[in-house]
């Protein structure tokens, strides 16, 4: 069992999907290890709500698994994990959304980078003052240059898979990272 | 190569040289640059720094329960599914039978089975060691009947697939695991007796004392329709928790499916819904479109109608005779629509006014 397991860790996802979709319970397994705290990080930044990224996270992969026997290979495994998260998360989202007032603290954000502001601080040598102003240049991108911004610098994630998960041009995505660096080049260049 | 940071973050080789994704030939390429002034190794550091701290840990829900969870949503289903598995497993054995010595291997078979059993009923594998399971399958336009010695029969549909004990058993539970459709006949046995019989299916499952109805778990849900007696439907949803409970009365059919939280109940005749197992089709008030996704589970093949307001038409009516081709000349006779039939597919189109 532990000899297996080791084996399993050598694998990269596409080879565990490959296991996978032969019904390898074990593949699931892994690629539910090796996915579920970039997944939550993800998704809790999507919706900050726990129970609701743990239900959509189980939702994935049950669903992977359910399906299995009709999947396509995806080009990148990790992309595919992401965009199923966030489309179980948009729509329970808009579910929620529809039937009641919602929190606006919880809700109104479409992607909430969670930026460490201290982190910012140290790595970039700021001084205490412009915290405040750092906190609202982020605020002023759209939350699509945030949601790039998170998935390309603190996912690791590459321009082709941002394309992939978000639907949209590669170009585009250069566009946004782009205007959002723009934005905060004043932190970035002091 | 750029000179500040805002322009290094654009370049997507100096991100992965960061983030550890790049090649050989770039961690040579942007050490070399590093290595070329002070200034490029402290903007790097800055860009290490920042990647790494710059962002928020959120508190994370501890992974491994969160895969228990999981893992006991599949089991839920897997208990059920693996007919093919065991199929499969089956033949083996008789394979490897005919291969040697016979009294070895039959301890080896009994042993293989136990496990199997075990793996597949869980909690329940020092009784279900003693219950010998059978698979039945139908195809297209088939339909078989198991009789038990107690006087039950189960009427199994067209394309249909079940688990079921080979003999009635003496343990206090009853299991069948069905995908397809099947009408139960359930005897009730005396009131000292009480045993409960079990149809599992994809979606929850369906306990009996002592009755007739009929489960069909094609078109994504599972459907109890109750002519006698009284069942029990239970919906375990492992996701939210949740545990659904519902008690049929006669001429209740109830809708249930893993993931909707709620148990649909309505009044039906269930003679439309039973009618298939006595070789005859009663419609009621019954709408073309149920009919169409009869006919085409029932005989195996596609229906294709030219105009969608034709499936919103509504058919009463009793066929006797099963045949086809019987029917379709009873809808085209009721419709007034043209019904052709090409190899395995009926084409069902208005009448042109020609």
């Amino acid at each position: 069992m532990s000899a297996n397991k080791f084996e399993y860790d050598n694998l990269n996802p596409e080879e565990l999907w490959v296991k996978l979709c032969k019904g390898d319970i074990e593949a699931l397994t892994a690629l539910f290890n090796n996915n579920f705290d970039s997944l939550y990080s993800y998704g809790y930044r999507i919706v900050s709500n726990t129970d609701l990224v743990r239900d959509s996270i189980q939702e994935v992969f049950y669903n992977l698994w359910k399906y299995r026997n009709n999947l396509n290979q995806p080009d990148s495994v990790e992309a595919y994990l992401f965009i199923s998260l966030r489309r179980q998360l948009l729509r329970k989202k808009k579910n929620i959304k529809r039937r009641e007032d919602m929190d606006k603290k919880y809700f109104s954000e479409e992607f909430d980078v969670l930026l460490s502001y201290q982190g910012w601080q140290e790595a970039l040598d700021l001084e205490e003052e412009k915290k405040e102003d750092l906190k609202e240049a982020i605020a002023n991108l759209t939350p699509r240059q945030r949601e790039v911004i998170y998935l390309k610098y603190f996912e690791g994630l590459s321009t082709r898979e941002l394309a992939e998960i978000l639907q949209i041009r590669a170009q585009s995505i250069y566009n946004l990272v782009h205007d959002a660096l723009e934005n905060l080049r004043i932190f970035l260049d002091k | 190569m750029s000179d500040t940071l805002s322009e290094l973050l654009k370049d997507d080789s100096f991100v992965r040289f960061l983030k550890r994704n790049a090649s050989e030939e770039e961690i040579k390429q942007w050490t070399a640059w590093m290595q070329e002034s002070a200034k490029n190794e402290q903007l790097t550091n800055r860009a290490k720094l920042l990647l790494n701290k710059g962002i928020q840990t959120v508190p994370k829900p501890d992974s491994d329960l969160e895969l228990e969870r999981l893992m006991e949503r599949i089991d839920s289903e897997h208990r059920y599914k693996p007919l093919q598995e065991i199929k499969r497993k089956h033949n083996k054995m008789v394979w490897a039978t005919m291969a040697a010595a016979a009294g070895i291997l039959l301890l080896v078979g009994f042993l293989a089975r136990n496990t199997l059993l075990e793996q597949n009923d869980g909690t329940e594998s020092s009784r279900a060691a003693s219950i010998n399971y059978q698979l039945i399958e139908t195809t297209p336009g088939q339909k078989t009947t198991v009789h038990y010695s107690d006087g039950s029969d189960i009427v199994m549909n067209a394309n249909s697939q079940m688990r079921v004990p080979e003999r009635i058993t003496t343990v206090d539970t009853m299991r069948v695991w069905l995908e397809g459709e099947a009408l139960f006949s359930i005897t009730r046995k005396p009131k000292d007796e009480s045993r409960t019989f079990i149809v599992h299916t994809l979606d929850g499952e369906v306990s009996v004392l002592g009755t007739e109805f009929s489960v069909n778990t094609t078109g994504g849900h599972s459907r109890v329709v109750l002519k006698e007696g009284s069942v029990r439907v239970n919906v375990q949803d492992s996701l939210s928790n949740k545990n659904l409970q519902y008690d049929l009365e006669p001429n209740h059919m109830a809708l249930f499916s893993q993931g909707l939280d709620k148990i649909e109940v309505e009044q039906v005749n269930p003679e439309v819904y039973t009618s298939w197992a006595s070789d005859s089709l009663v419609l009621d008030n019954t709408p073309l479109s149920d009919l169409v996704k009869r006919i085409e589970f029932t005989y195996g093949v596609k229906v294709r109608v030219n105009n969608s307001a034709l499936l919103d038409k509504k058919l009463t009516g009793r066929f006797k005779n099963l045949n086809l081709s019987f029917i379709l000349e009873g809808i085209a006779k009721t419709l007034d629509v043209d019904i052709e039939k090409r190899e395995q597919t009926v084409y069902i189109n208005e009448k042109t006014d020609l």
